[in-house]
């Protein structure tokens, strides 16, 4: 007992330590690489440490300059020289295949939390480079990870997928990858930095850096699907005007019926179409449906089922998910915003990120 | 409670190996690469395969045949599945790991067992190459690549222990260099062969710079620890001599050691190499005296500071002396080789009471040290009575005529040096011949030869004059080394091979101590002042000549020029290379700060070099980033400010056209060259010189530059006409 309490307290020390170094390395990395969208690696942002390899072949050569003195043999020490001297030759070298790459990234991320997305970067280069991998290094912290983990239990299968995308080699010119980003936590915060590492050479050194291309990721809440609305759901079918129904009758109590005729607008669903109008030559029109009393959807985090603020959150994200598949106008009232009554792409997009931010 | 955590941890900790191994563990390789790798490993044993025993050579031949086998299979599997010879497979199981294990151990044992017979070096050699055997069948993680990368590197360098000819060395460095190719072809696997050689080849040189530098100055260390030596058969003289013993040594081609004088090179006939001294006959044998040995070991481990210093050898020292270096091929013995009487300031290198050089050690590898000869000293003014005894010592029931034939000479002459001319006189006069095939004797008689054969070589008559020369009351004793040398004019140094090997006697006489006398001289003079002569290198050849005859190659002048050529550069080689010790170091090093000190103006001047070439370099470097767009507005400028050194002048608020009319209009002259210029610089800014292709826009900044230099002409020119 006492045994695991002294080890839980040096790993707690351990681990608190380990935190605090992190924080200061990351300031001085935010000193030392400033974010920008477009950035050229050089000497002032790589960094080269040797690998274990590269710490093996060097006791190695020293193995083989004893060899050489212990049998007073120059040649063996000529070549345990030159194996020295091609060490650091090929520190030079691998610093040159990363030095000079220019980075483009002009896109932030969006996507739901527990989703694998992809950060488009376009790397150009003026010559050909070897073997480089970029990844984001998701250090999920401990606290993080149990809340990760209940959330991703569904979707194991991401733990076993690369977080890395590997070149083997970069053309000349301009090359645009796709780097795997998974998305762990809702909110909108800043990307991170992208760690791009080569051991191209011989495996001797680690060449990296670790850039932030001053972009963010709109994280959207799960989207979870209510038991409730589930229910709802099943009895009402498929139909779409039922569908509009079940939300409203989750969210208030009243019903929804014909409002009025509007021109159409490019880019309604068809669905909508008063088709009896145009087959009689009036034109295009949109039924527009409205509810008895506010007459339209409106999703509102207040009239939600209790629950925590994240679970009231991934409901809404999944009825807006669905809303937007199911092509159903809707407006979202948050607590201190409200996305007016709309519906298209854009506005699914804002009423998601109005979620993110929550 | 404690335990079972404990147990936990272990568990958890087992678990996270597990999955890290099982995470590494598919490594996926192209069939050239596991091809490049079988090559590499046949390249790496090869280097060893003189040293090999039979039995591991046939398992180290029979697991590369095996996995050729199995990867061609593969290969031809996937070139028939697929159209590409690029697919990647994980080393297939061979061997299942039990069995490797298995032959692991029994391999181990075997070499354990053997090892009485290989000598440590060699067991452990061979344990290394089982390793690297073995490893090539499991393959599993990107870190037995690396180790198997590794452990070729030792292999081949470690067969450098037994050879240092500048060929094999070379082949070697380069095999060690090549060996990284395997490392380029995993990370880039998409690059072309010619290219990945390319790449590693330009790393390697760039690296023999640093590694010459370093070389040359970072200090040579005396050994850590004893290594075990390599074992080897000694080559060579040995140090018990039996008649005819020298004969299959004249038979040999290789060489015995090289020798580079600092002034003039004596004559050949001076050139007797002291090896030893055999000064105890039994009537067959000449021996090394075993008191001798005695004192021999002593000084050897006792008194070292003792045994090099003149005072403890009885010497009178007269003359100048004569510098040279020797580098002696490895003997596996410990003589050394000089002319007398010679000194060595070498802490390795002892000196007996008979004056014979000596290693402390065996010489294993190449050795190479510095003599200073003192030709005309006298060797031993006074003998000890001791040493006079030893030197007198006569086993009489040998040989009796000869006992019987000089006491009667001893008779005859009461002078020793009247006593010495006779018995020389008598080998010339007389039908005794030099034949490097004398009849057999029998029990290596003496008296045989003296009376009936007559026909031998230098040990005969070394052996037979010594013996003489102590019957007669005279100390003698036998010396023998090396006669002569070859020249080769290439490197102005002296090779001296083992058919050089030669015997002959001393005699002490009062007053000159004692004093060298070669029989063989008297019998064949040729044979001292110039070496074989033709006759007897007629001889020589018909009997090296074996399966096929290297006669008439030998003959050929270019054959010969190309072998000296081949030799110098070996010599070369072994004395700054192989034999660069930490004395010769500081003495470079020496030199070098001297000349440092001395040319001061050519020590900056070298630095001014580099740095002119640096600052070009980067100006090059500069100028290529440039894009020619902006060359053609610096030569713009460029014009413009030449044209206002000479009061034509742009004004600001000008635009590029109105200069350029301006020009046209006040100096008519000049606007023929300044006008394309002006031209090509209002297009680019004010059209799109994007569109040209980058040929003609080299071309076009040709041309302008073409009219600059002329425009600048034109200028000097008027510039010169208005004074």
């Amino acid at each position: 007992m006492l045994y695991t309490r002294k080890h839980s307290v040096f790993s707690s020390l351990k681990a608190s330590l380990k935190s605090a170094l992190n924080l200061r390395f990351n300031s001085w990395l935010a000193r030392r690489i400033p974010k920008h969208s477009q950035q050229v690696i050089n000497h002032r942002n790589i960094f080269i440490i040797p690998t274990r390899f590269g710490a093996g072949l060097m006791v190695f050569m020293l193995l083989l300059f004893l060899l050489g003195t212990n049998y007073q043999n120059n040649v063996i020490i000529l070549i345990s020289y030159l194996l020295v001297s091609f060490f650091v030759v090929v520190l030079l070298h691998s610093f040159f295949n990363l030095s000079g790459l220019k980075f483009q990234a002009n896109s932030a991320l969006q996507g739901f939390v527990g989703d694998k997305v992809y950060f488009p970067l376009n790397v150009s280069s003026k010559k050909e480079r070897f073997n480089i991998s970029f990844s984001f290094d998701q250090v999920l912290n401990d606290v993080n990870s149990s809340e990760v983990d209940n959330i991703l239990s569904a979707n194991e299968s991401y733990n076993n997928q690369p977080n890395e995308v590997t070149l083997t080699e970069v053309a000349k010119g301009d090359n645009n990858i796709r780097v795997p980003y998974r998305i762990c936590k809702r909110g909108e915060y800043s990307l991170g930095r992208l760690l791009i590492i080569s051991e191209f050479g011989f495996g001797l050194f680690k060449t990296w850096t670790r850039l932030d291309f001053a972009q963010h990721v709109t994280a959207f809440p799960k989207p979870v699907a209510n038991v409730w609305l589930d229910k709802e759901q099943s009895v009402a079918g498929e139909d779409v005007e039922n569908n509009t129904q079940s939300y409203q009758d989750s969210f208030q109590p009243g019903q929804d019926e014909f409002h009025q005729l509007q021109h159409y607008k490019l880019g309604e669903p068809l669905s909508r179409v008063a088709w009896k109008h145009v087959a009689r030559g009036q034109g295009w029109f949109t039924k527009q449906y409205q509810q008895a009393l506010s007459g339209k959807l409106q999703l509102d985090f207040s009239q939600l089922p209790a629950g925590t603020v994240e679970q009231r959150l991934s409901w809404l994200s999944y009825a807006i998910k669905d809303c937007s598949e199911k092509q159903i106008p809707f407006s979202l009232k948050l607590a201190e915003h409200t996305v007016e009554y709309d519906h298209s792409a854009q506005h699914t997009l804002k009423c998601l990120t109005a979620l993110a931010r929550y | 409670m404690t335990k079972t955590t404990e147990q936990n941890l272990k568990q958890k900790y087992k678990n996270s190996t597990a999955k890290k191994v099982a995470g590494k563990s598919d490594l996926k390789l192209n069939s050239k690469m596991y091809f490049g790798l079988l090559i590499f490993q046949l390249l790496n044993l090869l280097t060893l395969v003189l040293q090999f025993n039979f039995i591991y050579l046939i398992f180290a031949i029979f697991a590369l045949a095996l996995q050729f086998m199995v990867h061609f299979k593969a290969f031809r599997q996937a070139a028939s599945n697929t159209n590409s010879a690029v697919t990647l497979y994980a080393s297939p199981k061979i061997l299942p790991s039990w069995i490797i294990l298995v032959l692991a151990l029994s391999g181990s044992v075997g070499i354990a067992l053997a090892g009485q017979t290989l000598g440590l070096l060699l067991s452990m050699i061979h344990l290394l190459c089982f390793a690297y055997s073995l490893k090539l069948f499991e393959i599993t993680s990107r870190k037995d690549l690396y180790q198997l990368v590794v452990l070729g590197i030792f292999v081949a360098t470690s067969s450098l222990i037994f050879i240092q000819s500048i060929y094999f060395s070379i082949a070697v460095i380069v095999l060690v260099l090549a060996n990284f190719w395997i490392l380029i072809h995993y990370f880039a696997p998409t690059m072309a062969l010619p290219v990945q050689t390319k790449l590693l080849a330009k790393l390697s040189l760039y690296s023999v710079p640093v590694a010459i530098v370093l070389f040359i100055v970072f200090p040579k260390l005396s050994p850590f620890w004893q290594v075990p030596n390599v074992e080897s058969a000694k080559v060579g003289l040995s140090d018990s001599v039996k008649i005819g013993d020298i004969a299959q040594l004249a038979l040999s081609d290789e060489l015995a050691f090289r020798v580079s004088f600092q002034n003039n090179n004596p004559e050949h006939a001076q050139l007797y190499w002291r090896a030893m001294v055999l000064d105890d006959f039994d009537g067959v044998t000449w021996r090394q005296d075993q008191q001798e040995e005695g004192q021999h070991n002593k000084q050897r481990y006792g008194s070292a500071s003792l045994s090099h210093t003149k005072d403890s050898v009885d010497v009178a020292i007269k003359g100048t002396g004569l510098a040279y270096q020797v580098i002696a091929e490895p003997s596996f013995q410990s003589w050394l080789f000089a002319l007398d009487f010679a000194t060595s300031e070498q802490g390795n290198i002892g000196q007996r009471d008979d004056y014979a050089l000596f290693y402390r050690g065996i010489i294993s590898q190449t050795l190479s040290y510095q003599v200073t000869s003192y030709p005309k000293a006298i060797l031993a003014p006074n003998l000890s009575a001791e040493s006079r005894a030893l030197n007198l010592a006569l086993s009489t029931d040998n040989n009796p005529k000869l006992l019987a034939k000089a006491q009667q000479l001893r008779k005859q002459y009461s002078e020793d040096k009247s006593l010495i001319n006779h018995v020389l006189a008598e080998f010339n006069q007389q039908d005794y011949f030099y034949t490097l095939q004398p009849p057999k004797l029998n029990n290596n008689s003496l008296d045989q030869f003296y009376f009936d054969t007559k026909a031998g070589f230098c040990e005969h008559y070394a052996s037979t004059f010594t013996y003489v020369m102590r019957a007669a009351g005279i100390p003698a004793r036998m010396v023998v080394g090396y006669l002569g040398g070859e020249l080769n004019p290439n490197g102005n140094y002296l090779s001296v091979y083992q058919r050089n090997a030669h015997a002959w006697s001393e005699v002490w006489l009062p007053e000159s101590g004692w004093q060298r006398v070669d029989p063989t001289a008297a019998v064949a003079p040729e044979r001292v002042e110039r070496g074989f002569s033709n006759n007897l290198r007629q001889e020589y050849n018909h009997l090296s000549s074996g399966l096929f005859s290297m006669q008439s190659l030998r003959a050929m002048q270019w054959y010969q020029q190309l072998k000296m050529q081949i030799d110098a550069i070996d010599y070369q080689w072994t004395r700054w290379v192989i034999g660069y010790t930490g004395q010769k170091q500081s003495r470079v090093m020496a030199q070098l700060i001297a000349s440092l000190k001395q040319g001061k103006a050519i020590g900056y001047f070298m630095l001014f070099l580099i740095a002119v070439a640096l600052l070009f370099y980067f100006v090059k470097s500069v100028q290529v980033k440039d894009k020619p767009k902006d060359r053609i507005k610096a030569l713009y400028l460029k014009a413009l400010a030449l044209l206002a050194q000479h009061n034509v002048v742009k004004i600001k608020s000008m635009t590029a056209q109105q200069f350029a009319h301006f020009v046209d209009t006040t100096h008519p002259d000049l606007a023929a060259n300044f006008s394309p210029i002006s031209k090509s610089f209002t297009e680019l800014a004010y059209q799109n010189f994007e569109e040209l292709s980058q040929q003609e826009r080299n071309k076009r900044l040709a041309e302008i530059q073409a009219s600059y230099r002329k425009l600048r002409w034109q200028l000097w020119l008027n510039k010169l006409s208005v004074k």
